[in-house]
């Protein structure tokens, strides 16, 4: 194993231990019950607002200059 | 429901159990793992439709010459009749591209055809959705360049249109069939879920990934294929749609040759490829045609790649992208790093800076194709070269270069945290494994020498660091630390190659030719290295970043004692332009050793 850098001790954290309620929260809804049938009938949708931020921001296509691959 | 309810009271946040997050953030992801991120997808597209619905609700214009009204009740009729087939129209990339492309549209960051024609595509969704679900609908929907086109099912081919036309054509839909009027001639009548290719109807191709295993789309036709402005169908000749599905056969066998972790890939999970071509023409791109692809999170699974020239590099670009496509749809449900969007961080894959974002996108990616590699060792059909164990053993370093920075540099949230402690893991576990020592030797010469030349190509000292460094070395004293680096790649040079990352996964070179200074360099022939570079530079200036950096490659193999210098090689290139290349070395004694040094070597 390479030796750590400056900071790096925070990453070997324990995580919770098997006994213990172990799941990580999104700020989205689980929309699992949701039809599209009824997707005009949502309520206002918890989480969006940060979708919407993440996907406004402007891309660049593949197919043509500069260069590809960009994740975004 | 009742519409006065909000959807906190109603619904329950998506929570992902421990163990499948940590799947996913080792860097691989059982089938379980991977349909929960879909599911969270499912989600995402649902919450974006619902927006676009809204704002055409409050603005019924933005659909230009396309009937508002009827777009809205032909996708519920089909999706009450067929919710199966509609829910997978929705996932399909072509519908995610599309859907985030509008709403950028819609937001002022994105541009393309006039927005009706781009907006209206959800006419075309909906006409998709009542074709599978074989409901009945009356529809206008936006016709590009003589051709509309169905998302994930083809292409109607217009007669009489010119290729730069945005027109609303009328379409109906009846128990599967879909009839345009076209108002100049016959109507174009089609059964899309079945209909082969003809003048009239291109259907999208289907790559075979053998019994039981979806088929995956090889996309030639769709407007939103790219990433994000729509482009026109380029369809593909015969001879080379025959040549992908020979590829993708051989990529799929690899694959299925290969074990679970991370590195893996079930080719079924993948949705579509989109071949890769030039715009205009080949000649502006920055590099070779050969190995790009790219992918978006707006499109799940989906990937656009250039042909590449066998099984093995399109099975390695597979697992590639489908690593930025899970990393994707894991940052759809949970924020895991403050969105620093500056450019100035080394990625060993790139030309350019990158910020933090794309730094973590090329770890997770990166851990793939070390996993990949890792896989490959042994496998001589799949790799009649051998490259697996040198390539296995520099993608293991340099991602784990990349996570070290992400983990004292990024602001990490909670899962992102525990996203980068597990990729670590998964690295720092391949970094204890054993390999011949010649390969992990050239390995770790190759990662060096790709961070030293990205450094002088990226980075510079500052003007009053290089006041500095000069003032010091004139007058003998000890050269001063200096401060962060300026991130200033050069505009003039453009993006490069690492040509000598070439040659030390060849570890050798063609002989009857005078050698060049890099396979000097990676022959271990330091001195004469030093010499062609030093040669090189006298001849081309000291600012050639290739060549500066084999010089102090050579020099760091010659005096082991003056490695330091390669960790801030810009220091050394601030100094070029006040030394002549006959006090090199002693100049760089000094950088390294201060001076005492620079005593010595006088």
């Amino acid at each position: 194993m390479p030796p750590l850098a400056k900071g790096e001790r925070a990453l070997y954290q324990p995580v919770p231990a098997d006994n213990t309620p172990d799941h990580i929260e999104s700020d989205l809804m689980d929309l699992t019950s949701v039809g599209v049938a009824d997707l005009r009938r949502l309520p206002a949708p918890r989480g969006a607002a940060r979708l919407l931020d993440e996907l406004r921001r402007a891309r660049t296509n593949a197919m043509g200059n500069g260069e590809p691959g960009r994740a975004e | 429901m009742d519409p006065s309810t909000t959807g906190s009271d109603v619904f329950a946040p998506i929570r992902m159990s421990g163990p499948l997050f940590d799947e996913i953030a080792a860097g691989g992801g059982s089938p379980e793992a991977v349909a929960f991120l879909v599911r969270g997808e499912r989600t995402r597209r649902l919450l974006l439709l619902r927006e676009l619905f809204d704002l055409l609700d409050a603005d019924p214009g933005i659909l230009g010459p396309l009937d508002a009204r009827t777009v809205w009740p032909t996708l519920e009729a089909a999706a009450a009749r067929a919710p199966e087939p509609v829910e997978a129209l929705l996932l399909t990339p072509q519908v995610g591209s599309w859907l985030a492309h509008t709403l950028r549209r819609l937001h002022g960051t994105a541009s393309g055809p006039p927005l009706w024609a781009d907006a209206g595509q959800i006419a075309a969704v909906a006409a998709a959705a009542a074709v599978h679900a074989g409901t009945a609908a009356e529809l206008l929907l936006p016709a590009r360049g003589g051709t509309v086109s169905l998302p994930a099912l083809g292409l109607v081919r217009l007669p009489g249109q010119d290729e730069d036309d945005h027109l609303p054509v009328s379409v109906v839909v009846a128990d599967g069939t879909l009839t345009v009027r076209t108002g100049r001639g016959p109507d174009i009548v089609v059964r899309p879920l079945t209909e082969p290719e003809s003048g009239q109807w291109l259907p999208v191709h289907r790559l075979d990934t053998g019994p039981g295993a979806p088929a995956v789309q090889l996309d030639d036709l769709d407007p939103y294929r790219d990433l994000d402005e729509p482009i026109a169908p380029a369809r593909l000749a015969p001879g080379e749609v025959r040549a992908w599905q020979s590829l993708f056969d051989d990529a799929v066998a690899i694959l299925r040759r290969g074990g679970t972790g991370p590195g893996s890939l079930r080719p079924g999970e993948i949705s579509r490829i989109v071949p890769w071509h030039a715009r205009d023409s080949a000649t502006g791109l920055p590099v070779p045609a050969e190995g790009l692809s790219a992918s978006t999170g707006d499109a799940f699974a989906s990937m656009v790649i250039a042909r590449p020239p066998d099984g093995l590099a399109l099975a390695e670009t597979l697992v590639h992208e489908f690593q930025h496509s899970k990393l994707g749809a894991l940052l759809h449900l949970f924020p895991l790093l403050d969105d620093d969007r500056s450019e100035r961080h080394y990625a060993p894959w790139r030309a350019d800076p990158r910020h933090l974002p794309g730094l973590l996108h090329g770890a997770y990616a990166f851990v793939g194709v070390t996993g990949f590699w890792r896989e490959r060792i042994g496998d001589t059909e799949a790799d009649p070269a051998g490259r697996a164990p040198f390539l296995f053993a520099l993608r293991r370093l340099q991602t784990r270069l990349v996570l070290r920075t992400l983990a004292t540099r990024a602001r990490l949230t909670e899962p992102g945290l525990r996203l980068v402690t597990r990729l670590s893991e998964t690295v720092d576990g391949w970094l204890r494994e054993p390999l011949a020592a010649g390969t992990v030797a050239r390995a770790r010469a190759s990662a060096v020498s790709h961070r030293v030349e990205w450094r002088l190509r990226n980075l510079r000292c500052s003007e009053g660091d290089k006041d500095t460094l000069v003032k010091a070395l004139r007058s003998g004293s000890a050269p001063v630390p200096g401060g962060e680096p300026l991130v200033a790649p050069d505009p003039g040079r453009g993006h490069w190659q690492d040509d000598r990352a070439r040659l030390y996964r060849l570890g050798g070179f063609e002989s009857g030719r005078p050698p060049t200074a890099d396979e000097l360099l990676v022959a271990g022939d330091t001195e004469a290295a030093r010499a062609a570079y030093t040669a090189q530079l006298r001849g081309t200036g000291a600012r050639d970043p290739h060549a500066l950096a084999g010089w102090l490659l050579a020099h760091a193999a010659l005096y082991p004692g003056d490695r330091r210098l390669l960790a801030r090689p810009e220091r050394f290139a601030a100094l070029l332009g006040t030394t002549s290349p006959d006090r090199w070395t002693q100049t760089a004694h000094w950088l390294a050793g201060g001076p005492a040094a620079l005593g010595e070597a006088r």
